[in-house]
């Protein structure tokens, strides 16, 4: 847990202004390295030195050691950054929670100094997430990383750049003089000989030396005990240890003791296991004696014994009652058990050897652990079970299935919950109702990510009729409704399951609802979807998940909407967000959806090559799912089509031979045959293609199907040179698009050429026309400035890339053609523009035939 | 820290057998700094403890360094024993 400056147990720690001037210097930095071995003093010395400018400089005080995990450690900065609750999620990650804490830290600019003890207690993960942030850290903030040893952090860039400064175990050593001031600080005064004994013999190691001023400040000879001491070739800390413990009266030795096998402890835990009374004012009474206990809380209430100091008194304890020890285990997590803390209660159930019992709370906690985002947790507690065990304890199965299906291993997954649900009778009585409702709820989580609307169906009906089980239900049952087609249950079920979420406080139900009603209600307007999806991130936004995996359908409609009205800049914001809360391998549908609007984005930007490469990533997507998604014929439509255009025909062939027979026959894919006959050449096989989508015998997922249907016929009508026809083909198009701002079928149908055709007094949607050509043109309407006055004379270059704005040739095709880049190509088109004053690459071309600078 | 890997006759790497390890550290080890180290023999020599023992792998020898880091202790030498008469006589100690 993180702790404010007002509270950092400095009793009985003295001043060191020697190393206060250093760290003075060195907090300067970007980083502080704090590394040294244990008990060197690096806590102690950090804390008094925070106490010191306490108000004068905002301090954070965290510690690796103190959190249950990396989410919780994260969550506990959070808070002391004074950040509006973060409520952690099932799809929590170290890498956007640091993200988190970096916005956190950019809303106030006073200088801020943030400490992290103990860092080399970080798994491998967390640490990289650790040096991430500290890479990113804005210039007000400055971190102290506190560490046993040297850890890899990959900061090389920093220290080459001399924002990191380190201090060591030899700065940190007692000298004499610090030595009989600490002891001074005990009331212990010795003679000048027997304080360099004792910092000889200790080498200034801060531990070595509280250990001794402990028993010093209680013997009746200290000269002698110094001088006994130093004859010694005892281990220091042991030898300092053992005369300690001696010291104590019996109760309290029994007391650190028994206590020892514990991360933290307060005064009813150590009563239990001690077998005593009274144990919170001797754990008072030793921190205030400065004897390695330090209270975590401002009320005094937990404590936890400085590591070494645990280390030694759990060695003790195994040599001298190696018996014991299983049952204090078991005392202890029957304790945490019962005042909820699962996880300490299910690790000392492990540490006790009470696999039965650790067993059963894992899968009862299970889903308050999944919910609450303790996936790394919950492996590790997996992993701490011994491989015979797990193999005896068929519900682990469910602890598998769980983790398995969040990392997109559904065939396992779904191995593991047979197991489970085989042997759900050996459970005890009271535990299998839970345990049955634990099967269903993976159940369904399976099938909605692999899209199996059966199954779905089949597992809700178990589920009750109100509650959460029932906002579960409707939440699955609607998501795989959508995926599966019926988006008028869909929008009927997230709804129900949004409105039902509220009313029982449930709101990571509520936000996933409603990210996917966006998607589910298209079918009423762009317009609803825009709104839901909105809802949907500035709820999860007030909860800080608006990285988290449950927005990504909501940030995929936002970004889809913009793509479809040929603003491409703004859909690529969202879809950046988009990709960044992705957490790939784990939803096959929604994946499939990321990597179609990916395609979309490349196809406006005209990237087709890299189009193409997303449209076959999503449509490999149908196959980790088990229903036919929504989407999976468009995706192998277009992945068709991009390749007809790419001139990679016979590619194009195949992939449409290959189609499986019902996803052949969808209007998307008729129109992609369409485009493989037009970019063959064979026009009226083109029509013959779209003449069931453009009559209306094949069901339409949404309009623009048939906007691409009208275009692609267009197409076709001007290579048989059918103006009229053409004409009436694109009035359609234009038509159909105008409502929902459908500009982007424009641009995935090459319709450019057919555009530049059709005379503008001709159509009666001659504003969306002007807005399509400057959107195929990759131009923002007219405003780079007045236009200059036409004539201006062309330079050579801009001649030479004039005369290829009457094909059809795109901008970067053109940059290959001459040998230089888009960019180039880019200043050449914007200064031919502004020198015949064209909006837009029609124009500019008008304006070149006019003025005899292009031939007709 | 990277170890040297012995080839075995066919020039396979065996990184996976049992081996000797002779650690030294700073003072003598009384009984309950010994409990930490179970799976090793303790000897004094001079003002240094020699611990020896057969670790399975490399995991082992890790959780040793570990479990030395954690007691504060001086590290001051590591050694893998090549096989011979004496280390096999100490490994039966170790074993039995």
């Amino acid at each position: 847990m993180a702790v404010d400056t007002a509270h950092l147990g400095l009793r009985g720690l003295i001043d060191r202004e020697r190393l206060f001037d250093t760290l003075d210097q060195a907090v300067e930095k970007r980083v502080m390295l704090i590394s040294a071995p244990a008990g060197s003093g690096k806590t102690s010395l950090l804390r008094t030195w925070i106490d010191r400018f306490r108000g004068a400089r905002r301090v954070v005080f965290t510690s690796a050691r103190d959190a249950e995990d990396e989410q919780g450690f994260w969550l506990a900065l959070l808070a002391a950054l004074g950040s509006v609750e973060t409520v952690p999620t099932p799809t929590f990650t170290g890498a956007s929670m640091a993200e988190r804490v970096l916005a956190q830290l950019d809303e106030n600019h006073d200088p801020i100094v943030i400490a992290i003890d103990d860092a080399h207690e970080f798994a491998h993960d967390a640490l990289s997430h650790i040096a991430r942030f500290v890479a990113d850290l804005p210039a007000h903030a400055h971190v102290v990383l506190v560490s046993r040893h040297d850890l890899r952090l990959g900061i090389h860039h920093l220290r080459l750049a001399g924002e990191v400064a380190e201090i060591r175990a030899t700065q940190l050593g007692f000298t004499e003089s610090e030595t009989r001031e600490l002891l001074a600080s005990s009331g212990i005064t010795l003679s000048n000989d027997a304080v360099r004994t004792l910092q000889q013999r200790t080498e200034g190691w801060a531990a070595g030396l509280r250990l001794a001023a402990l028993s010093l400040v209680v013997d009746s000879d200290p000269e002698a005990f110094v001088a006994q001491f130093s004859g010694s070739h005892r281990v220091v800390a042991e030898y300092l240890l053992a005369e300690m413990l001696e010291r104590q009266p019996e109760h309290v030795q029994r007391l650190l003791l028994t206590t020892s096998i514990l991360e933290r402890v307060n005064g009813e835990l150590a009563d239990l296991l001690a077998e005593t009374s009274g144990s919170d004012r001797v754990l008072l009474g030793l921190e205030d004696a400065n004897a390695f206990v330090v209270s975590l809380d401002s009320e005094r209430t937990w404590f936890r014994y400085h590591h070494l100091f645990r280390e030694l008194l759990r060695l003790e304890l195994r040599r001298t009652m190696p018996d014991r020890i299983a049952d204090l285990h078991r005392r202890a997590a029957a304790w945490f058990a019962d005042r909820g803390y699962a996880i300490e209660a299910i690790r000392q159930a492990q540490a006790g050897g009470d696999w039965q019992g650790a067993a059963w709370m894992l899968a009862d906690q299970l889903f308050d652990l999944l919910i609450r985002g303790h996936n790394e947790t919950i492996a590790s507690l997996l992993d701490a079970f011994p491989r015979a065990v797990r193999l005896d304890h068929p519900e682990l199965a469910l602890v598998d299935a769980a983790l398995e299906t969040q990392q997109g291993r559904f065939e396992e997954a779904a191995q593991h919950l047979d197991i489970a649900e085989r042997e759900a009778q050996k459970m005890p009585e009271k535990l299998q109702a839970g345990y049955g409702v634990g099967i269903v709820i993976l159940r369904l989580g399976l099938a909605r990510r692999q899209g199996h609307l059966e199954s779905v169906i089949q597992q809700v009906n178990y589920l009750g009729t109100c509650g959460v089980l029932r906002a579960m239900a409707l939440m699955n049952l609607g998501i795989v409704e959508m995926w599966s087609g019926r988006l008028a249950d869909a929008d009927r079920h997230l709804r129900d399951g949004a409105e039902l979420s509220e009313q029982i406080g449930a709101p990571y139900l509520r936000v996933i609802c409603l990210a996917n009603l966006g998607f589910a209600s298209k079918i009423h307007s762009f317009a609803s979807a825009r709104e839901h999806s909105e809802r949907a991130f500035e709820l999860a936004r007030r909860y800080g998940w608006e990285s988290e995996t449950i927005v990504v359908p909501a940030l995929l409609t936002l970004a889809g909407a913009p793509l479809w009205a040929g603003d491409f800049s703004t859909g690529e914001k969202w879809l950046e967000r988009a990709v960044e809360a992705m957490k790939p391998g784990a939803n096959p549908p929604e994946e499939l959806l990321l990597h179609i609007v990916i395609g979309m984005l490349h196809v406006g930007r005209n990237r087709l090559a890299d189009a193409l490469v997303e449209f076959a990533e999503a449509e490999s997507m149908q196959s980790r799912m088990l229903g036919e998604h929504v989407l999976a014929a468009q995706a192998t439509a277009w992945a068709i089509a991009v390749q007809a255009r790419l001139g990679l025909l016979d590619d194009a062939r195949g992939s449409l031979a290959a189609a499986p027979a019902p996803r052949a026959a969808s209007a998307e894919v008729r129109n992609a045959a369409a485009m493989i006959s037009l970019e063959s050449g064979a026009a009226e096989a083109a029509l013959a293609d779209l003449r069931d989508v453009i009559e209306g015998r094949l069901p339409l997922i949404h309009d623009f199907v048939l906007v691409e249907a009208q275009l692609l016929a267009a197409r076709a009508y001007l290579m048989l040179d059918n103006e009229p026809e053409m004409i009436s083909s694109v009035e359609k198009a234009l038509a159909l698009a105008e409502r929902e701002r459908l500009l982007w079928p424009f641009a995935m149908t090459g319709a450019r050429e057919v555009l530049a055709k059709v005379p503008r007094h001709r159509t009666a949607h001659a504003a969306l026309l002007f807005e399509i050509v400057d959107m195929l043109d990759g131009l923002s309407p007219r405003g780079n400035g007045l236009p200059a006055p036409a004539g201006s004379e062309l330079s050579a270059t801009e001649l030479r890339v004039l005369r290829y704005l009457p094909t059809n040739l795109s901008r970067s095709d053109v940059a290959r053609e001459l040998y230089v880049s888009v960019n180039t190509v880019n200043t050449h088109v914007r200064n031919i523009y502004s020198k015949l004053g064209a909006a837009s690459r029609t124009e500019a071309v008008e304006r070149a035939r006019q003025l005899r600078l292009l031939a007709h | 820290m990277r170890l040297h890997q012995p080839l075995t006759e066919n020039g396979a790497v065996r990184s996976h057998a049992p081996k000797l390890y002779s650690i030294r550290v700073k003072g003598h080890l009384g009984a309950t700094a010994l409990a930490a180290f179970p799976e090793m023999v303790s000897q004094q020599r001079g003002a240094d403890s020699i611990l020896t023992g057969i670790l399975l792998d490399r995991s082992a020898l890790f959780g040793i360094l570990t479990q030395i880091e954690a007691l504060g202790l001086e590290l001051i030498e590591i050694r893998r024993l090549v096989p011979n008469p004496e280390s096999a006589e100490i490994s039966k100690r170790v074993t039995s």
